[in-house]
């Protein structure tokens, strides 16, 4: 039956060629009142739903409620702890019409993995929100704040849960570590499989964002440790929960999350993406989302969020040293 | 209990709500049926267009899309052993056997009839027994959930098709498959060959269109297979006899779909998997299970429905998604402000009996739409091979590139394509590679996450748990029940009872 089989080989081939052909892609030199057209993808490392791809929906619909002429899409590259979408986004390089929403691992990563890319490899546009942790534990847990907890963990090994090994997680983990505390860590895939790791006693403390945490606060299913922020958080239920800092730790934790653009883009293009996403964070989808996920708003842009990214990964190499 | 029914369905049941519904699933069907474009992806693509919407009338919607995929995949595994999703995958072993042997029909039918069940009892169930069900999947530790992998990895007994060895050893390749990326317990890179597309794994769905559709289709093609497959008429309907076997099997998949589909992180595909392993272990008809039964159909396709529904216990009540369409549904509800977790049912008891209340409705309209189209969609079998090959080729290789944009998906998709060809030249069976490469990174997380809160030993805290040492216990049953039957028939009856 040959026939049959050489047509369908021939058919598919050429569909196959021209589906190929779509992903070439040549870029001139932008001219001086360059703005991007159609179609932006701003590309999420992590996997639809957790946090990192709740903020890229953010910016993109702050930015398409500009209307200017552009449509931002969100894709989402997931795998090995973001390593696979922003070795990917490396080869968006030149190209103007790609944004990066990315995190704080983009500095741990390529510091505890052999990955082919640091945050250097990127054009830094904006910062746009700070976070932070808390720690929480089971109601009848033997301490009651993160100093008790750092002591009792010198004693002997507390078991702590981490959402990941180059996230916020691993962090608060480090800190406890440099007052003293000894932990022994249960990985898990997100922090609400730590927070239900807590409900059902397999670990005995979890670190967990203001906004996951705050639910099983106010049920009265856990009680908040601290905060590993610098201030209390302006909160009628988290409000009371006192910082590492005033329980005496040496210990803060903070984590960014930024827009950024492929290397080797024109400066009218970094220029022009600095003042949009300015002009869409004065959205009120974006004051919703600082205020119902409990976050720092942040603004540093262009060179100063470029400097705040080198001062945090030299802190960073202190902690994973 | 009634009072909730009442009020979702109330929330459920307006004009325009029930309209979204039909959209959602009719979409979902469509989404389903194109290869690679997964429920997940389908769900995420169509959240900001709900972004307008009142968050209950969105969800519900996102959640039609979810339940009509799942049934879009099945069609294509029915028709021409392409499963759009990897829960879908088990429908091919008996799906598209029935449809080779004339009849579709009835397959699509009854696959239709079964989910419609499943859904109804998981509802039931759901409404009386989640918090309760909750509690229980709370309890499901580490440990626990390393005795659940075991028991999956145990069915591949049942998958091997008469040869032991050859089905563990299979078993073994696709879990070595699976280990290829970063490991969750020190991230070090694994079999990944410094190809940073690798990190994350080889992904299932285009491992699956492989082995499966292109697979399949080299086969065919080699065979040489060319004649369309008519159907009689009378072929195309459920008979009486067709139900009366589909019955048990149908409940037996949904309680199999609805206690896996509650613990978190197990999902729909080890349901379906396991649904179809009970069937060849306690069906009446196991002898014909894997020859085109009804059985074989209805069972996984009822522990899929069930286990979608029974997902949402985690997902709401714990805010774990159960699976990946969950998790993606998970950040919608975070999108609309709604915060899933312990207190969830009390504060929101419309949105979340009202979301509950819909997917009864949701697989209602699907019965509705399917039952009468199941018919229709057995014709496509009909059209000349030399066109539905190259169509099923380049939707295949369409719908893997689009997963991830990425032409390693497309090339993942064509060498698992004659890995898939391989096997069925050489009569090796695919379940246990699959299901191997299903469980394996679900065994290695939960085996990791034991062995750091045992602190390097996991022997000592699977014997200090009741729950683990049941489930082994189950395990070890399954594996050496019939040998054990065996050996005791043997002695008791001289003669073979065993018909030939």
């Amino acid at each position: 039956m040959k026939p049959p089989l050489r047509t369908a080989l021939a058919a598919s081939g050429a569909c196959t060629l021209l589906t190929g052909c779509a992903v070439l892609n040549a870029s001139p030199a932008p001219p001086d009142d360059w703005t991007p057209r159609g179609s932006v993808s701003a590309l999420v490392a992590f996997a639809p739903g957790g946090g990192s791809d709740r903020s890229a929906r953010v910016v993109a619909e702050s930015l398409n409620d500009l209307d200017a002429g552009f449509d931002v899409n969100v894709e989402n590259r997931e795998g090995g702890s973001g390593a696979v979408g922003w070795a990917t986004f490396m080869s968006e390089q030149g190209n103007g019409n790609a944004l990066l929403i990315a995190e704080t691992a983009l500095n741990t990563l390529p510091l505890l993995y052999d990955v082919p890319f640091t945050y250097r490899d990127f054009t830094p546009l904006t910062m746009f929100a700070q976070d932070s942790r808390m720690v929480v534990a089971a109601q009848d847990a033997p301490y009651d704040t993160c100093e008790e907890l750092v002591e009792a963990g010198a004693q002997d090994p507390v078991t702590i849960g981490s959402s990941g090994r180059t996230g916020a997680d691993s962090l608060v983990n480090a800190e406890f570590e440099k007052n003293g505390g000894q932990f022994s860590v249960v990985p898990y895939g997100s922090t609400g499989e730590v927070l239900t790791a807590l409900m059902g006693d397999q670990i005995e403390v979890a670190p967990a964002s203001a906004a996951s945490a705050k639910p099983y606060v106010e049920s009265g299913d856990f009680k908040a440790l601290c905060t590993l922020t610098a201030d209390r958080y302006d909160d009628p239920v988290l409000g009371d929960v006192p910082t590492a800092r005033e329980q005496g730790l040496d210990a803060e934790v903070t984590v960014w999350r930024g827009v950024l653009a492929p290397d080797g883009i024109a400066e009218v293009q970094r220029d022009y993406w600095i003042s949009a996403v300015r002009e869409a964070m004065d959205s009120e989808t974006y004051r919703d989302y600082i205020e119902d996920d409990l976050l720092i708003p942040a603004d540093l842009e262009g060179e100063e969020f470029e400097e705040y990214l080198h001062e945090y990964d030299e802190e960073m190499k202190e902690v994973f040293r | 209990m009634i009072d909730n029914l009442v009020v979702g369905f109330g929330a459920a049941l307006t004009p325009e709500n029930l309209l979204w519904c039909f959209i959602g699933v009719l979409l979902g069907t469509v989404i389903g049926i194109l290869p690679g474009l997964g429920s997940a992806t389908g769900v995420a693509i169509l959240i900001p267009v709900t972004l307008t919407f009142d968050p209950l009338t969105a969800l519900i919607m996102l959640a039609g899309i979810y339940h009509g995929s799942q049934f879009g995949a099945t069609t294509t595994a029915i028709l021409v052993a392409t499963p759009g999703e990897a829960s879908s995958v088990v429908s091919t072993f008996d799906g598209y056997r029935m449809a080779r042997a004339g009849r579709a029909g009835p397959a699509l039918a009854i696959s239709a009839l079964g989910s419609f069940t499943a859904a109804f009892v998981a509802l039931v169930a759901l409404t009386t027994v989640a918090p309760f069900f909750a509690e229980i999947a709370l309890g499901f530790g580490p440990p626990e959930l390393l005795a659940v992998m075991f028991l999956g990895l145990c069915t591949i007994v049942v998958f091997s098709g008469g040869n032991l060895l050859l089905g563990a050893a299979l078993g073994l390749v696709g879990i070595l498959v699976s280990t290829v990326g970063v490991d969750v317990g020190s991230g070090t890179p694994r079999y990944t060959f410094d190809q940073v597309d690798l990190f994350g794994g080889l992904p299932y769905v285009e491992v699956m269109i492989g082995l499966f559709a292109i697979g399949e289709l080299l086969n065919q093609l080699h065979r040489g297979m060319a004649t369309p497959i008519r159907t009689r008429f009378r072929d195309l309907f459920l008979t009486k006899e067709d139900l009366r076997r589909a019955a048990p099997a149908t409940a037996r998949g949904t309680l199999v779909g609805f206690v896996l589909g509650c613990l978190p992180g197990a999902g729909t595909t080890l349901a379906s998997f396991m649904a179809y392993g009970a069937e060849k272990r306690f069906s009446r008809n196991r002898d014909r299970i894997g020859t085109g039964a009804i059985e074989g159909v209805v069972a996984p396709d009822a522990a899929t429905s069930s286990g979608s529904n029974a997902n949402f216990v985690p997902t709401l009540v714990l805010g774990v998604p159960g699976g990946a369409t969950t998790a993606v549904l998970l950040g919608a509800f975070l999108v609309y402000g709604i915060q899933p977790g312990p207190l969830l049912f009390e504060n929101q008891p419309t949105l979340v009996w009202g979301l509950l209340a819909s997917f009864f409705v949701g697989n209602a309209i699907l019965l509705l739409l399917n039952l009468p189209l199941a018919p229709v969609f057995a014709q496509l079998l009909r059209v000349r091979y030399s066109i539905l090959y190259p169509l099923i080729i380049v939707t295949s290789l369409v719908g893997a590139y689009s997963v991830k944009n990425s032409m390693l998906s497309v090339w993942i998709v064509i060498v698992f394509g004659f890995v898939g060809y391989a096997m069925k030249r050489l009569n090796l069976p695919v379940a246990p590679l699959v299901l191997g490469l299903v469980i394996g990174p679900l065994f290695e997380t939960a085996l990791v996450q034991t062995s750091a809160l045992g602190e390097g030993a996991v022997l000592p805290l699977l014997a200090s748990s009741g729950t683990a040492l049941a489930i082994l216990g189950l395990a070890l049953l399954l594996v050496l029940g019939p040998l054990v039957v065996r050996l005791v028939r043997t002695r008791t009856l001289p003669t073979p009872e065993r018909q030939p």
